[in-house]
């Protein structure tokens, strides 16, 4: 059984129908010695702003501990004036004018080193977060979609964010108040050892609380964490489903629901307030005992004349700087922490391995791809999606493309056609045989510069934020030749302009203008061999002729791949092949497949004829 | 009609709001945890007044070590120490007093505030989700609500805590030396003008720094999310290179943010100091005419300290609660929209005295439907501000649209998208509300029937399919009453989900029924979400099922199977089916072809199919291409390479 923290409470009535909201985070209690070294060898290259930083945390730190001092000697300088008047304005003045003086710095000091960590975290953060992305972009597609999105971009952004918060307010806030600590101590023992003793009796025992205290704040945060994420998670996901809900007449249970958590949340929270209201009084209290120990002994030292007035002045404040310190480090701890729970996080996606498997670089020096002829050849190609107990989605496949051949591919859905084209695309590997591009292995190439090369138009456009033109473009520089093809496509789809903000990634748009950006994304590219897996699909026929027009005019001599399951688009390509669970059962051109009176003739029969027959018996009995 | 208001009348009314309604949550709020706001401020109070008190035992304990050189001070002394440790213990229980009763108010408040909204967001009609997106609506109920409470919880404290230091502290100083406390207060009044300028200009950067956030997270996850398309053209390092221009850009919004904030309070500490400084200069010369006492003198040192508290506070509660008055000031903007579909007043009363058996939750109608002469378009998006004159006219979807449907018929509705077909289907259930024209369920006006036995009645399933992350049981129970038993109700969940044809699936999962869905159903296959909402719709026994063509991702065997043994049942549903496929449509008992939002073509199947050149055999001809080669793909290859296969 798991130990009731202070701050955490069991939840009352908690029930089984809302623990699919309440993750628990496990935030961790002490720092791996692995993850300190890396993170240590992220502030290595910001060595400068660290040292400058660190510099100025000990500059402001001796100018907090000097003030006192100084207002103690000034006491004790006007004592002595007011003995002997004629020294007396120069002495203060001058103490005035130190003072402030010392102000200015411990200022510029302060300013100075929190701006320095800023730098320094904010550098780390730019690095790593380009980082973590260029490996994100690395990983294999499969272990992309193995983890949501959401969790990689948190990664990227609030991870990363909270690693900024470890340097920037955890380390530096931690350590400047230590310093302030420590300083106050040694001065104290340097003023008078006895004083000093005295206001530090209860010192130790307020260490021991501020780490019970750090620690309970630590379950009570992480307590009022998730149920704030419960919450927020719930009443999201209500709000995005209250169709739903309400349909099913739900409302008022799901409300009794999200109020119920609501009470949890709330809870939680007073549960940080419980902490907190107890640690505050004691410190209080604390300093309270010390300042009367001061108090007394002091002024009985300084009645007796055995230190000046000025010290006792001196140690009052020092004992009172003794305490807060400690409230800040036990709360920034936590911070501290948690930027090490996200360094680990981050460990983890980069210990993740890439899609370029480095044992099979250092192999082979891998060949740069340049604008290939285009002749293609599957030999014996076997593949499965699943390495154990495969369940073979190509079954020896053999082909050969001619450079600047022009092939169709029909086939029902799960026959294998696109699982071809991410053979081709190099997104999967094939367990037995070989792709080769102008007579090489495609896997010796090095993967980006051959993708480049191959050119895919599909169904679904993925458009990112920014406008048409930066979709299409893609970071390539402006082509007034293709721009002029374009131009003529997006007009006859019914895009005005170019350069429009594409609004909530392009859900505006029609599949045509989408076909559109896509095609002019391949146009930019330039690749040798073009890829069309049912790009044209849910186009008019009039913008679908135009598209086709100009990508052969575009992709002239290229070697062309077209998908489709309306025959017409690819009857007029050199070589058609039909596919069937994982087969090729037939191939050649369309007027051989017809003679040859096999499924693509049937299929032409169905498509060409109108099919009255077909409507009015059942299809599937045919 | 048009809505024109009264110009004046609006006025009013936005005047009243701006002005008297305002602060009236954080009011509201207050006053209802008045108790404990009362017991807090006393505790603050107590504390605030002996926080005057330490300094003078200084000044005491200062004087007497000088004063009495060589005489025995020790009992003067242990009385000070003394007082002094009392102070401090008084005080630690006010500290732990206010908090506990100033925070626990704030807290509660934040609570009540939320789940307010909360009640307000069940009670609002699919329009408003139209309207408010879910990002602002989590806006709302968390920051917004959190805005103010903070002005409840810190914004009190460090109001009442600044008000009374800001007017003990200066009396004790005129009390110890008006001259000096005249001086050393000289700089103290600039400090609030400066924190408010510094807040303001923070919060501006705060949110630059904000927007700059969101910007990496957005590029980041369209990267991710089009990961096929940036690694298909291999443009890894352009996407990288935008991450770190933007990074780049909010590198330096940090920076620009840290300047102002690490500025902040390290000049207020000066600002201090300049006070600590005119106090030498000037108190200096006081001592050493003994105008004043060497212990008067060090008590200055503290109450100077001590007053930038209060200057600091007091700017920072008018920030905190200007940004409260906003909030509160959305929350309640948004609250004021009341729900277009709810129930008429005495609605059920009337109800019931027609169908005296509707009290039954089992009761079912006959499933007859009726639609009269319906036009609609969406609630106008602009409403409620009669400045906007001019506007577009709100596009109409649907347009004069009378249909009966018998009870137990099957109708299935065609259209391209934007035709009025999901709209169609969505008035049924009342997601919107039915003004222009009428829609009848068994012969009585759908507006005069409660909404929650409406809803029962029928199951409605929306095209874009949404599971919540329980398990696959407790999405598909959603329909049924809490009260239902256990037996009775897995014996619901089977039947549905053996009728949607996902019973041997959800059995093979590894948790069977209790598999979570996870956010959205994203663990199902889109297929299997759809047949779960179908399930979901079928476990609540409607009468009349409306499909918005919910099985696009279910192949077609499934989907015949699916069809088929919804007509097999002997309690036969009233059924409105939106679909592209051509065996459902063919199986219709009607067909009725939608363009543009009117009903261009209705009859069975071979009527409208014998019309050559209409909507609905062009569409069918589009559409068995497709369907055909999926037909005979399907088959093995071997019987259809023999001669003669047709």
């Amino acid at each position: 059984m798991k130990k009731r923290g202070l701050g955490e409470r069991r939840p009352q009535g908690r029930t089984k129908e809302l623990d699919a909201y309440l993750e628990v985070e496990e935030s961790k209690t002490f720092i791996e010695p692995k993850t300190l070294r890396w993170v240590l060898g992220l502030v290595s290259r910001e060595r400068k702003w660290a040292a400058l930083g660190l510099l100025l945390v000990f500059v402001s730190t001796a100018a907090t501990l000097l003030e006192p001092r100084i207002l103690g000697w000034i006491v004790d300088e006007l004592i002595k004036a007011r003995d002997d008047s004629s020294k007396r304005v120069v002495q203060v003045y001058r103490w005035a004018a130190i003072l402030l003086g010392v102000e200015v710095v411990r200022a510029a000091s302060l300013f100075g080193h929190g701006y320095f960590f800023e730098i320094l975290g904010q550098n780390v953060m730019q690095r790593l977060r380009s980082d973590l992305l260029a490996h994100l972009e690395s990983l294999k597609q499969s272990t992309i979609s193995k983890t949501s999105i959401g969790r990689l971009v948190t990664r990227v952004t609030n991870d990363i964010s909270s690693i900024n918060d470890l340097f920037a307010s955890g380390f530096l806030a931690i350590f400047s108040n230590v310093l302030v600590v420590t300083g106050s101590i040694v001065v104290l023992f340097l003023l008078n050892v006895k004083l000093a003793v005295a206001a530090l009796s209860v010192f130790p025992l307020l260490v021991w609380v501020s780490v019970l205290f750090s620690r309970r704040l630590r379950l009570a945060y992480q307590n009022s964490r998730s149920k704030l994420s419960a919450f927020n998670a719930y009443l999201a996901e209500n709000i995005s489903g209250m169709r739903v809900v309400q349909l099913f007449n739900r409302g008022e249970l799901h409300f009794s629901r999200l109020s119920r958590i609501n009470s949890w949340y709330a809870d939680a929270q007073l549960g940080t307030t419980r902490v907190f209201s107890l640690f505050q009084p004691a410190i209080t209290l604390a300093s309270g005992i010390s300042v009367s120990l001061v108090i007394y002994f002091g002024g009985l030292e300084a009645a007796k004349g055995s230190i000046e007035t000025g010290v006792l002045v001196a140690c009052f404040t020092y004992v009172l700087s003794l305490f807060q310190p400690l409230r800040e480090i036990a709360d920034k701890w936590n911070f501290f922490l948690s930027g090490f729970t996200s360094a680990e996080r981050v460990m983890q996606v980069f210990s993740e391995k890439g899609e370029l498997d480095p044992s099979q670089l250092h192999l082979k020096a891998p060949r740069i791809a340049v604008p290939f002829k285009g002749e293609i050849e599957f030999a014996h190609v076997w593949f499965s999606y699943a390495e154990k107990d495969p369940k073979w989605v190509l079954k020896d496949f053999s082909l050969k493309i001619r450079a600047g051949e022009h092939l169709g591919v029909v086939g029902h859905t799960g026959a294998g056609k696109s699982t071809l084209i991410g053979l081709l695309c190099r997104l999967y590997t094939p367990q037995k045989g070989t792709i080769r591009i102008d007579g090489v292995d495609i896997q010796e190439f090095e993967l980006r510069s051959y993708r480049r090369e191959i050119g895919l138009i599909q169904q679904d456009v993925f458009l990112f934020s920014g406008t048409i033109e930066e979709n299409i473009r893609m970071g390539e520089p402006r082509n007034t030749d293709i721009d002029g093809y374009l131009r003529e496509l997006c007009l006859r789809s019914g895009l005005t302009s170019l350069s429009n903000e594409l609004s909530e990634r392009g859900l505006n748009l029609s599949f045509g203008q989408r076909q559109v950006v896509s095609f002019g994304r391949i146009a930019y590219q330039r690749p040798s061999v073009w890829v069309l897996d049912e790009a044209t699909s849910n186009i008019d026929t009039v913008l679908e002729g135009e598209l086709d027009r100009t990508m052969r005019e575009l992709g002239k001599g290229k070697t062309w791949i077209t998908i489709a399951h309306r025959l017409s688009t690819i009857r007029e390509a050199d070589t058609i092949i039909v596919l069937n669970h994982g087969v090729m059962v037939e191939k050649g051109t369309h007027h051989e497949l017809l003679k040859l009176g096999g499924i693509y003739a049937h299929l032409n029969r169905f498509q060409t004829a109108g099919g009255e027959e077909l409507l009015s018996r059942n299809v599937n009995s045919i | 009609m048009t809505p024109q208001l009264n110009p004046f009348s609006w006025r009013v009314k936005e005047f009243y709001r701006d002005t008297l309604e305002k602060s009236s949550l954080i009011r509201e709020f207050i006053y209802k945890y008045r108790k404990w706001f009362v017991y807090g401020l006393t505790s603050l109070i107590i504390v605030d007044v002996l926080e005057l008190v330490p300094p003078l035992i200084l000044k005491e304990a200062v004087d007497i070590s000088i004063g009495a050189k060589g005489t025995d001070t020790s009992n003067r002394l242990f009385q000070l120490a003394l007082v002094y440790f009392l102070v401090s213990l008084v005080q630690s229980l006010g500290r732990y007093g206010w908090r506990v009763f100033l925070i626990r108010a704030s807290i509660y408040s934040g609570r009540d505030l939320r789940e307010r909204f909360g009640k307000f967001l069940f009670s609002s009609s699919a329009s408003f989700f139209d309207k408010h997106r879910l990002g602002e609506l989590m806006s709302l109920a968390t920051n917004d609500a959190e805005a103010v409470r903070m002005a409840i919880g810190s914004g009190i404290l460090t109001l009442a805590d600044a008000l009374f230091y800001f007017i003990l502290v200066p009396i004790v100083m005129f009390q110890l030396s008006p001259k000096i406390a005249l001086i050393t207060l000289i700089p103290i009044p600039l400090i609030p003008l400066f924190v408010i300028k510094m807040e303001k200009l923070i919060h501006e950067r705060f949110k630059k720094v904000q927007e700059g956030f969101s910007d990496i997270s957005a590029s980041a996850s369209e990267t991710l999310a089009g990961l096929k398309v940036v690694k298909g053209m291999a443009k890894e390092d352009f996407r990288l290179g935008q991450l770190s221009e933007i990074g780049l850009r909010y590198r330096e919004l940090a920076l620009r943010l840290s300047r102002v904030q690490g500025f902040f309070s390290p000049s207020l500490d000066f600002m201090m100091s300049l006070g600590l400084v005119l106090l030498v200069a000037v108190g200096g010369d006081m001592v050493t005419d003994h105008a004043i006492s060497i212990g008067t003198f060090v008590a200055f040192q503290r109450y100077v300290q001590k007053m930038v508290w209060p200057m600091m506070a007091i700017g920072m509660a008018i920030t905190i609660y200007q940004r409260a008055v906003a909030s509160s000031d959305r929350i309640k903007t948004v609250m004021a929209t009341y729900p277009d579909v709810k129930d008429k007043l005495g609605v059920e009363n009337r109800f019931f005295e027609k169908f005296p058996e509707a009290v039954n939750e089992n009761w079912r109608t006959q499933g007859k439907i009726e639609f009269r002469n319906l036009n609609f378009s969406f609630p106008n998006q602009n409403s409620g501000s009669g400045a906007t004159l001019g506007a577009a006219q709100p596009k109409q979807i649907l347009k004069d649209i009378s249909l009966v449907i018998n009870p137990g018929d099957r109708v299935a509705i065609l259209g391209a998208v934007g035709s009025g077909k999901s709209t169609l289907l969505s008035l049924l259930p009342r997601l919107y509300p039915v003004t222009d024209g009428q829609i009848f369920i068994d012969d009585v006006d759908i507006n005069d029937w409660p909404l929650e036995i409406l809803r029962a009645q029928v199951g409605y399933v929306a095209q874009e399919v949404f599971l919540f992350s329980t398990s696959v049981e407790e999405n598909v129970n959603l329909g049924l009453q809490a009260s239902i038993e256990l037996a009775p109700r897995r014996q619901a969940t089977e039947t549905a989900v053996k009728l949607a044809a996902i019973h041997d699936e959800i059995s093979g999962l590894e948790q069977g029924f209790d598999t979570r869905v996870g956010e959205r159903g994203v663990l199902l296959s889109g297929g299997q979400r759809q047949r779960v909402t179908i399930a979901r719709a079928l476990a609540k026994r409607p009468s009349i099922l409306a499909i918005d063509d919910a099985l696009s991702a279910v192949d077609v065997e499934t989907e015949e199977k699916i069809l088929a043994g919804l007509r097999a049942r002997s309690s036969r549903n009233t059924e409105l089916i939106a679909a592209h496929r051509l065996s459902t449509v063919r199986d219709a008992d009607r067909v009725v072809v939608l363009e543009l939002g009117r009903i261009r073509q209705l009859g069975t199947h071979a009527e409208l199919w014998s019309d050559r050149r209409g909507l609905y055999r062009k569409y069918l001809e589009n559409q068995q291409a497709k369907e055909a080669l999926e037909a005979i793909m399907a088959k093995p290859v071997v019987e259809l390479q023999q001669p003669g296969g047709l």
